[in-house]
């Protein structure tokens, strides 16, 4: 946990300070004559079009978290409010959640998002709400799998018995104790949605406007047949080391959640 | 088979079917929702106005929409996807071709990944909290976190730019022919390798964590103390009794592995240009073949449903004691 949150801490400074710690801008051709190994001028190197491969990483740590926590927010919202009354009142609401997830879960999420970005387009928000779409159906159903339990437990229905409305118990009762689980589950769909939008940036599929590692690591691809590493390196470092702190967050958080868990 | 396991079965496979009408239904309400003419969408955009007009006329578009699913659903369900008007073939033929060279690739990366998974993961368990159970741990999460198309093409610069151990890419030399049954094995095989294990490593730390965590609770359990009681020999008690029962979870975790790891797939065949379903994706992407790349996620959403009923039934096999609602 200490790990993660140190290693996250640096990475978030990073690319709060983006502007402050280069003064090129990330995505602009020309900066170099080709090719650049890193030098002073520039520490990680250009591409082929003289594009600065240190701003850009840097502003790729800006793309990367916001796409993260925004897409990861907004799933997590979508899922209590379909996990949440599907679990407490259960019945067909209850019985349709079921089917609409079973379906989601058996289809392959990846190339749906591809199609879904293909159709409107690979703007930044669309992508953002693809994410966000395509992702609720895993948390929703952990919200209600923990909203079952959680309904029969004492207080709850003391507080029916006190003349608690429903909307009351869900959101003040239940939700404060169904959240352990959904951050742990949140973090995980953090790290994923960082990896699906650099996934879709190599592709091709990532917006053009943004700074994206994805998309330096498509130009990788060439780069690396004529001695330019650098541009490999760099990106793949930051992706892997922010994944990783999220999944080690992942992994501190349900240990502090669930303390008894084999280890 | 005990009582119930065929009502459970059946009804599985049952919500199954419902399953395939559902992603067609699906991708009809997608393509309606698209903004753009349809016909336009089906036909390309460098399609002429004939051709436009044909496919209005063939998907019924200016028909009520009730009338344009029906004859959407009859069209897919009778195995017509369309045709593809960069291949100038039709859908299927075009998908069918790539799925041999598929399933070689993401099955083979499926069994690596679970063979050393599952070593690792015993290791991990029986050396539990020692530098080799860290060592393991860490990495198989390191490997967890970085992205296939870093590591893939580490693995390019490592071992084809720098020590030119692997062919670059595709599926066989050319000049090989199947004819020569031995040397054709043996080059498909050599391409094969840094693509499989690619998607090797990326799937295998969920099997190590896995398997080391359901070992660890199988070895304190009493069944377990019950057999060291009864003097069995620690390597009977570990592979016949521990192991066996840690498998268990592996076959699920197999199934739903195989819907996510499609996304692998396709970046994997991407850059090692490997003749599949996925660099055929990326291919319709392209081109912005719609029919085609319709066609792929239909297919694949019926095989991940498909694969995940088999899972099912193999489970129910091999552990009785699960009679899920």
């Amino acid at each position: 946990m200490a790990i993660s949150i140190t290693l996250l801490s640096i990475i978030v400074f990073l690319g709060l300070t983006a502007g402050v710690l280069t003064d090129k801008e990330p995505l602009r051709t020309g900066y170099a004559p080709g090719l650049t190994e890193p030098s002073s001028q520039f520490p990680m190197g250009t591409d082929q079009l003289g594009r600065d491969i240190f701003s850009w990483t840097l502003y790729g740590i800006r793309t990367a978290l916001f796409v993260g926590i925004v897409s990861t927010g907004l799933t997590v919202i979508i899922s209590i409010l379909i996990g949440l009354p599907a679990g407490y009142f259960g019945g067909k609401l209850d019985q349709l959640l079921m089917r609409v997830t079973d379906f989601f879960l058996s289809i392959p999420r990846f190339i749906l998002i591809i199609f879904a970005v293909i159709i409107f387009g690979p703007t930044l928000t669309n992508i953002i709400l693809i994410l966000s779409i395509f992702s609720w159906p895993t948390i929703a159903r952990i919200v209600r799998a923990e909203v079952l339990s959680i309904k029969e437990r004492e207080y709850v229905q003391a507080a029916k018995v006190l003349g608690s409305g429903n909307l009351d118990i869900m959101f003040n009762e239940i939700l404060p104790n169904v959240m352990p689980p959904v951050l742990v589950a949140a973090a995980l769909q953090m790290s994923d949605a960082i990896l699906v939008e650099a996934g879709l940036s190599f592709l091709g599929l990532g917006d053009p406007n943004t700074a994206s590692w994805g998309r330096i690591l498509a130009i990788a691809r060439q780069a690396i047949y004529v001695g330019g590493w650098w541009t490999l390196l760099f990106p793949s470092l930051f992706i892997t080391a922010t994944v990783l702190s999220v999944n080690l967050l992942a992994d501190g958080l349900n240990d502090l959640f669930n303390p008894k868990s084999v280890r | 088979m005990p009582g119930g396991t065929k009502e459970y079965l059946l009804k599985r496979i049952l919500i199954g079917l419902v399953m395939v009408p559902a992603v067609i239904i699906f991708t009809f309400i997608l393509l309606k929702l698209a903004p753009g003419d349809p016909a336009v969408l089906m036909a390309g955009e460098t399609a002429t106005k004939e051709y436009i007009e044909m496919i209005r006329e063939i998907y019924g578009l200016n028909k009520p929409l009730h009338e344009q699913l029906m004859i959407y659903l009859g069209k897919l369900f009778t195995g017509d996807f369309g045709y593809s008007f960069t291949f100038k073939r039709p859908v299927l033929n075009v998908i069918l071709e790539r799925v041999p060279t598929t399933l070689l690739l993401a099955g083979t990366g499926a069994l690596i990944a679970i063979f050393f998974g599952i070593v690792l993961g015993v290791v991990a368990a029986i050396r539990k909290d020692t530098v080799a159970d860290n060592v393991i741990s860490s990495l198989s999460l390191i490997f967890y976190s970085i992205p296939i198309f870093a590591l893939a093409q580490f693995l390019i610069l490592f071992l084809v730019i720098q020590y030119r151990l692997f062919p670059l890419s595709g599926y066989v030399s050319i000049g090989v022919s199947p004819d020569d049954p031995i040397n054709y094995v043996r080059d498909v095989l050599w391409h094969l390798a840094l693509p499989s294990i690619s998607l090797a490593l990326i799937q295998m730390a969920t099997y190590v964590k896995l398997t080391r965590t359901s070992m660890i609770e199988a070895l304190y359990s009493n069944y377990i103390i019950a057999a060291k009681a009864r003097g069995l020999k620690w390597r009977r008690i570990l592979f016949k009794h521990a192991l066996k029962n840690a498998l268990l979870p592996i076959i699920t975790v197999a199934g739903i592995q195989l819907g996510l790891i499609i996304g692998g797939v396709v970046i994997t065949e991407t850059i090692f240009s490997w003749p599949g379903v996925g660099r055929l994706t990326i291919e319709a992407i392209e081109a912005r073949d719609f029919p085609l790349l319709n066609g792929i996620f239909v297919l694949t959403s019926i095989s991940v449903i498909i694969a995940n009923i088999i899972t099912d039934i193999i489970y129910t096999y091999v552990d009785p004691r699960v009679k899920l609602r």
